[in-house]
């Protein structure tokens, strides 16, 4: 019994010299960035993003890369006022109004703002760079698609934004066709809109990924509900868990190896990533996404350069270059910092898990086919002249553009 | 009124512009929910469902005959909720809340809670920080 008690107590005293020498292995010591035990730089923990930046720079701005601290200051307290204000809702009974879900002021996340004008720190202006026209070719047949399904409803009726490029008129025979690409993300507008989301429910494919909860895309800028990142080191491998979306966070391995990509023939949803050391900064190179994969406009051929840099024990810088020849004319590049979090107070982790909760799904194509029979029963509209996808209707807590509209679009 | 709106999904598309991910719900609403439904009534929080992509808030609506019927109120996400201050406390059994929103498509008693309110009228899940912002993060430094 004697033997089995010292035998414990030295286990457990060989454990906690480990545990000691581990913490000090970590230790910060001045300018140095800290190390794993197995001495490579350590970018371990949770990580957020805590500063609001949009994505590209507003126009006003020009080549200017940072705000100053007294326009910040501005922004964001009329931005703060505005959210501040009570809800504002849409006509009642419209299908904007339902759109709007709940308080949007709520729904999404509003920081402070940043000191970047923009994410893209390249190319200089801080937009993406143009399309290429075989890109635009396939956004331009998504988006015909899109409006032909559109054409029968009041946001075509009503001339709204929902329809632009499109006219009101009588149901289209489109409406059997197969979408002529996959459909991958709601929303017309901007660079990286035309993935998709048409006024359909025939199957959960008529539907956007964030609805089939496989909105999680890489790379990944926080987005409108936030995110953070769980990072776990071990040697040959790094782990980032994204919590992101409404439930849609996953698990990343990044193989810290010489070895090659994957073979072309094998694609992978967030792409296949090889990583290295270069000093003190980890860079990952990602292919073999997939043809239903999408970022901005980008498939198959999208190929990151990231690079994670510790700059101090509570800083990791991250940078991104994006290229696809077949979608961008020419390669841009995005830089975030992130900020590290209480490990301990912040332990509670909330699995995704968004396809079990996901009632949504079920309940809006069962809803379909409910007001399909309705129809053919002579009960109730055709279905195809009812708004459920790009109806507008979420304006992200800001309104119009008057005084009630986001200070940094306005 | 309509005129407005459509200034406002013009601001709308612009921030789509701008946006680097798709800006959009986890599902679109107007599919799920029925806007010649609306619903307007009082209920008592029976649980709260705290799920992954919504969360579910199950009420109690008593009828004017006096019957019971049970709803269930989609809500936000989890993540932001937390991230807003907003848990598992925040809003317990037998507490009154009144639901202003659009009824399933699918006849089902659930409903999107468009404007979720106590019964004394206070406003549901607008948190604050000292700029007065919903803000769900302080800024700089690391978070307790």
């Amino acid at each position: 019994m004697r033997t089995r008690l010292f035998t414990v107590i030295g286990v457990a005293l060989v454990i906690a010299a480990v545990v000691v020498f581990v913490r000090l292995a970590r230790t910060d010591v001045a300018g140095q960035t800290p190390q794993t035990p197995w001495g490579e730089p350590d970018l371990q923990g949770l990580w957020s993003y805590d500063l609001e930046v949009p994505l590209q720079r507003p126009a006003r701005y020009g080549n200017r890369e940072f705000f100053t601290e007294e326009e910040r200051a501005e922004l964001d307290k009329q931005r703060a006022e505005i959210l501040g204000k009570s809800d504002r809702r849409y006509e009642r009974g419209s299908e904007q109004d339902v759109g709007g879900a709940y308080n949007a002021a709520i729904f999404t996340t509003h920081k402070p703002l940043g000191r970047r004008t923009s994410l893209i720190v390249d190319p200089p202006d801080g937009k993406i760079p143009p399309l290429t026209p075989e890109a635009q070719q396939k956004r331009a047949e998504l988006r015909a698609f899109q409006l032909a399904l559109l054409q029968p409803t009041d946001v075509c009726k009503n001339n709204l934004q929902g329809c632009a490029g499109g006219k009101y008129g009588p149901l289209s025979p489109r409406r059997a066709e197969t979408p002529p690409h996959y459909l991958t993300v709601a929303g017309a507008g901007g660079p990286g809109g035309g993935g998709g989301a048409i006024n359909r429910s025939d199957n959960p494919e008529d539907r956007s990924l964030g609805e089939r909860c496989m909105a999680a895309v890489l790379p990944d800028f926080g987005g409108n509900t936030g995110f953070f990142l769980q990072i776990i080191q071990s040697p040959g491998a790094v782990s980032i868990f994204y919590d992101t979306g409404q439930g849609q966070g996953w698990q990343r391995v990044i193989p810290v190896t010489a070895n090659p990509h994957l073979p072309s023939h094998l694609r992978q949803w967030w792409g296949n990533s090889r990583g290295r050391w270069e000093g003190n900064t980890l860079v990952v190179d990602v292919t073999n996404f997939t043809p239903k994969t999408f970022f901005q406009g980008s498939y198959e051929n999208l190929h990151l350069v990231e690079r994670w840099t510790r700059l101090d024990a509570a800083t990791i810088e991250y940078a991104v270059t994006i290229e696809d020849p077949t979608t961008w004319t020419s390669p841009w590049t995005v830089k975030q910092e992130y900020n590290k979090q209480n490990d301990f107070a912040n332990r509670h982790y909330k699995e995704p898990r968004c396809h079990e909760g996901n009632y949504g799904m079920p309940a809006l194509l069962v809803g379909a086919r409910v007001e399909e029979r309705a129809f053919a029963e002579g009960r109730g509209p055709d279905p195809a002249t009812k708004c459920t996808a790009g109806c507008g209707g979420f304006a992200l807590g800001f309104g119009d553009t008057g005084e009630d509209s986001n200070p940094l679009t306005r | 009124m309509r005129t407005q709106l459509a200034v406002v999904l013009g601001g709308l598309g612009l921030l789509l512009a701008g946006t680097a991910v798709p800006v959009s719900a986890h599902h679109a609403f107007a599919a799920e929910f029925d806007s010649n439904k609306p619903v307007n009534f009082k209920g008592t929080v029976q649980k709260v469902e705290w799920v992954n992509p919504h969360v579910w808030i199950h009420i109690a609506v008593k009828r004017p005959d006096g019957t019971v019927e049970p709803w269930a109120i989609e809500g936000g996400t989890p993540n932001v909720l937390f991230r807003r201050g907003f848990t598992r406390q925040s809003l317990t059994a037998g507490t009154e809340i009144m639901i202003d929103g659009y009824r399933s498509k699918d006849g089902t008693r659930r409903a999107n809670g468009r404007d979720l309110t106590f019964a004394d009228g206070r406003k549901m899940f607008l948190g604050g920080s000292g700029t007065g912002a919903p803000y769900e993060l302080r800024p700089g430094g690391e978070q307790k």
